[in-house]
């Protein structure tokens, strides 16, 4: 056992009588004990005048009020936080789902439907026009993940597509309100173009 | 009348509906309640927060318990883990806001403590403190302001007598070590 530990268990009385003897012996003979166990007996001094420290009256006064208004309100706080909650977790989930449409969704950005129609070869191109035209012929040119998601995507795609190969619905199309617009492009989507 | 039957006929008395007997209650024990939070959070808001979430508790449970403790062991129960909640909330507070400093900040209703030195005396106890870790903290406290036993201690917080001697001592050594730094 170190001083600190047997200063501190002496001070706490927790040294049998035989050690609290020792101790005190000890203490009558060295200084350094001396210094240290005065330094361990400020900080319980100090202790010990914190102790019956008194709160302001006037604050002592406005717990009991505010605990019974709180008791009073405590129903409507219930629910407003209740509802604060399903507000919150209902946000995230908006959130979450819109981050994970960007990050899933970025097939659809008009830039790589773009890009990925100027890559087409000749022969690409007939097959993706004869899936949208619902004429199924297996040419496996374009990979199957690719296919899809240009069936399922903006369909600006098809008039870069189909003016290529003088399909001229651009033209129809330029006529047509966006309502319009929108259905045909629905038409297409379910492939009866 | 004795401190554990006045208690018992205080919680009797209120569960029969006597709504002065829990004022009662709450007037007794409000003040220990404060400190101790007030002591483990270093904030006057916080300790107040504690104060009323206790008391709440207190009225809406008191029906469940059973005398197999002491009213005062109970309620310091609550308060102890209200206080560590508080204190992981905070902590959790400084790390969405980005402010990494751990130590307590001595804010909140300057005139809690009417006399001054005493005030000023309070508040440097209180900086000295919040540099202790948590458990430290905790049995520190319990032991020289509350005057709990290390079993008292035990049955409140759930850890061994031994790992709260082993934490007590390392916590009076720091503060001896603080308050020498602190005299400097």
């Amino acid at each position: 056992m170190n001083a600190d530990e047997r200063i501190i268990k002496y001070l706490d009385n927790e040294l049998i009588t035989e050690e609290k003897t020792a101790f005190e012996k000890e203490m009558e003979s060295s200084r350094e004990l001396r210094d240290k166990f005065q330094k361990y007996v400020s900080v319980k001094e100090e202790i010990e005048k914190l102790k019956g420290l008194k709160l302001n009256p006037d604050y002592i006064d406005s717990i009991l009020p505010e605990f019974h208004f709180r008791m009073l309100t405590g129903k409507k706080e219930t629910i407003r936080k209740s509802l604060s909650y399903a507000f919150g977790v209902m946000l995230m989930f908006i959130i979450a789902i819109a981050i994970l449409r960007i990050f899933f969704n970025n097939h659809n950005d008009p830039k790589y439907i773009v890009e990925f129609a100027l890559s087409l070869n000749e022969n690409q191109k007939v097959e993706l026009l004869e899936n949208l035209n619902g004429n199924y012929a297996v040419y496996n040119l374009i990979p199957d993940n690719d296919l899809i998601q240009l069936l399922e995507a903006d369909l600006e795609i098809n008039s870069d597509v189909a003016e290529a190969y003088g399909i001229g619905y651009k033209e129809i199309i330029g006529k047509l309100t966006d309502n319009e617009l929108e259905i045909v492009y629905q038409e297409i989507l379910k492939k009866t173009f | 009348m004795n401190f554990k039957s006045d208690d018992y006929e205080l919680v009797r008395d209120f569960l029969s509906g006597n709504q002065q007997a829990f004022n009662n209650l709450a007037r007794k024990y409000q003040e220990k309640i404060y400190w101790h939070a007030r002591r483990m959070l270093g904030d006057h808001n916080d300790a107040h927060e504690i104060v009323q979430q206790v008391l709440i508790v207190m009225y809406n449970k008191l029906n469940t318990f059973n005398f197999s403790s002491s009213l005062y062991t109970w309620i310091f129960r609550i308060t102890y883990t209200r206080s560590l909640n508080q204190l992981k909330k905070n902590k959790l507070k400084r790390l969405l806001t980005f402010n990494f400093n751990e130590d307590i900040e001595n804010h909140g209703y300057e005139n809690i403590i009417e006399d001054l030195e005493s005030r000023e005396r309070f508040l440097i106890m209180e900086k000295l403190l919040s540099n202790l870790p948590t458990k430290q903290r905790e049995v520190f406290i319990m032991r020289n302001f509350n005057e709990l036993t290390f079993e008292e201690i035990s049955n409140i917080t759930g850890k061994s007598v031994g790992a709260l001697k082993a934490n007590y001592f390392h916590a009076l050594k720091k503060m001896k070590e603080f308050m020498e730094k602190n005299e400097r």
